[in-house]
């Protein structure tokens, strides 16, 4: 009985966390007219959704990316595209605050970042950096998995607490 | 007993370790109907008819799994290829199956990244584990030496060919009508295709008459590398055919088609091409190192891959002598029958019993 009750909140803890993502089609994601997108080291997904969304209506796409992936952003910038915003540090609250100060964050309509897979403990620091961008700005939140799978976070602070938790929990029992 | 099994990350197409992964369970299925086999994770991407418990994973740490044994008993966790981190004091059987350490063994053909995870994850795993399984006896070495394990916690078990090689795979008949060798493989720097392609030119320059072509299979992805290396020896460029990605039906009917396989990788955790050639009869060309003479055994010529003079030796011994490439295709299909998945799932189902 005891253990009955110990994996229903085990299982409680992971169903409500994976319940915040509904997987999408690229172009649901292209659907919106200005994009911040926060480029990771996925070249192939990342040309995927560049050629699909300029196919679409977009007027803005703005790209935070590191200098070592300029060379995958290149050829969408030559044509100016896409505007790039350099960014050295990490995925972080620093990164919201220079956000802040440099975008117009109210036009902003979505924003997109990749992942080897979307429940990914790994990514806990960039999704409580959009979840930041999206408390006051009405953004939705997408993610493209390497291996093509698209979703949308339709309650990020619900899954940055289930991601949280998950770890804690496990980092708590380990010691 | 409660078996959950671990399997690798996530992919759209499946390749080599989730392949191994599938083939195996299907058939531990067939020949076990007490043990309980559930995966850990959402696995529906594998598409297989078992039931998952849902867990939260990072894509380069340890999967952390006290919290799920906690709360739910497992019996055995069998993780294939991935690092996972249980308690010490949670009583359950951990088994991990190495299919190679090449990110150790070659960093420069590794990123970081994959170097951490097996410097890292990967030997926690294979320290706390109370099995290890080998898919050759050169791996099960080089986690030996590499990782400083006990020989006797490391078992070697070999794959077989997948099921969907063994039905009756319809041959799709593709327009090749001249003699040609055969090589299948993903652009890697361990594959050597540069070696390869070096060795066929010399064979080319030596049997200037010979009417032999080379036909390259593989995904299309780096293909631009392929067609570097042919731009070195642009007397070869008309005997060098790339086919890009195949159907199983058009694999087959290429395999069967050849004159001879060749396969000289600089490392293999196993091989598989090589036993495929095997199965369907052909004289197959193989590396002496790593684990491929584990697979070839005396069924097929050998060289030493470092060593074009070596490749193109090899080459001339199978095209040139049909008598001794008669032999090879007898031996061959011998050789293959030892490898089965069904074997494997019967060693494997050994092991899960030693935890009863």
């Amino acid at each position: 009985m005891e253990e009955e009750y110990k994996y229903d909140l085990y299982d409680y803890i992971c169903k409500k966390t994976k319940k915040t993502i509904r997987q999408v089609s690229l172009e649901d994601i292209c659907k919106h007219k200005k994009i911040l997108v926060l480029s990771g080291n996925f070249g192939k997904v990342m040309d995927k959704f560049f050629e699909t969304a300029f196919r679409g209506n977009i007027e803005a796409c703005y790209v935070v990316y590191r200098q070592q992936m300029y060379s995958l952003l290149e050829k969408w910038n030559a044509d100016e595209k896409i505007k790039l915003v350099k960014w050295e540090g990490n995925y972080n609250d620093e990164l919201k605050q220079y956000l802040e100060q440099t975008l117009n964050l109210n036009e902003i309509e979505a924003v997109l970042y990749f992942s080897l897979q979307v429940l990914n403990i790994r990514d806990i620091n960039i999704l409580e950096m959009i979840e930041g961008l999206t408390r006051c700005n009405k953004i939705e939140t997408y993610c493209m998995e390497r291996h093509g799978d698209e979703y949308r976070i339709e309650d990020i602070n619900v899954m940055c607490k289930g991601l949280k938790i998950y770890q804690d929990i496990n980092d708590f029992l380990d010691l | 007993m409660n078996i959950g099994i671990v399997p690798t990350f996530k992919e759209k197409n499946l390749t080599g370790i989730n392949r191994v992964t599938i083939e195996t369970l299907k058939q531990l299925l067939q020949i076990d109907k007490v043990n309980n086999y559930s995966f850990i994770g959402d696995c529906n991407w594998l598409k297989m008819d078992l039931p998952y418990v849902d867990i939260m994973d990072s894509n380069i740490e340890a999967t952390k799994l006290s919290f799920l044994l906690m709360s739910k008993r497992y019996d055995i966790i069998h993780s294939h290829f991935k690092a996972f981190k249980i308690r010490d004091s949670i009583p359950c059987g951990k088994i991990i199956t190495i299919h190679d350490i090449v990110p150790l063994l070659h960093p420069e053909w590794s990123t970081k990244l994959s170097y951490t995870y097996f410097d890292e994850g990967i030997r926690h795993t294979v320290h706390h584990a109370d099995v290890i399984i080998a898919m050759s006896e050169h791996t099960k070495k080089d986690i030996i030496e590499y990782y400083h394990i006990k020989e006797d916690k490391i078992h070697v078990i070999y794959s077989g060919l997948p099921s969907s090689f063994n039905e009756n795979i319809e041959l799709k008949e593709m327009k090749i009508d001249y003699p040609y060798i055969l090589s299948v493989s993903a652009l890697g720097k361990n594959k050597n295709q540069e070696g390869m392609l070096k060795a066929f030119a010399w064979f080319k320059e030596r049997n200037p008459d010979n009417e032999i072509k080379f036909v390259m299979t593989g995904p299309n992805r780096n293909v631009e590398k392929i067609e570097e290396y042919i731009k070195k020896y642009p007397f070869i460029e008309k005997d060098v055919i790339f086919t890009g990605f195949v159907t199983d039906g058009e694999l087959k009917y290429l395999y069967k088609n050849a004159v001879a396989f060749i396969y000289v990788s600089l490392y293999e955790g196993f091989g598989l091409p090589i036993l495929e050639a095997m199965a369907l009869g052909k004289a197959v060309i193989c590396s002496n190192t790593t684990s491929m003479p584990e697979i070839g055994g005396k069924a097929v010529e050998y060289c030493n891959p470092y060593d074009i003079e070596s490749i193109e030796n090899a080459m001339e011994n199978v095209v040139l002598n049909n008598a001794y490439r008669k032999s090879l295709e007898e031996k061959a299909i011998i050789q293959a029958a030892k490898f089965s998945y069904k074997k494997a799932a019967e060693e494997t189902l050994k092991i899960y019993k030693t935890f009863e």
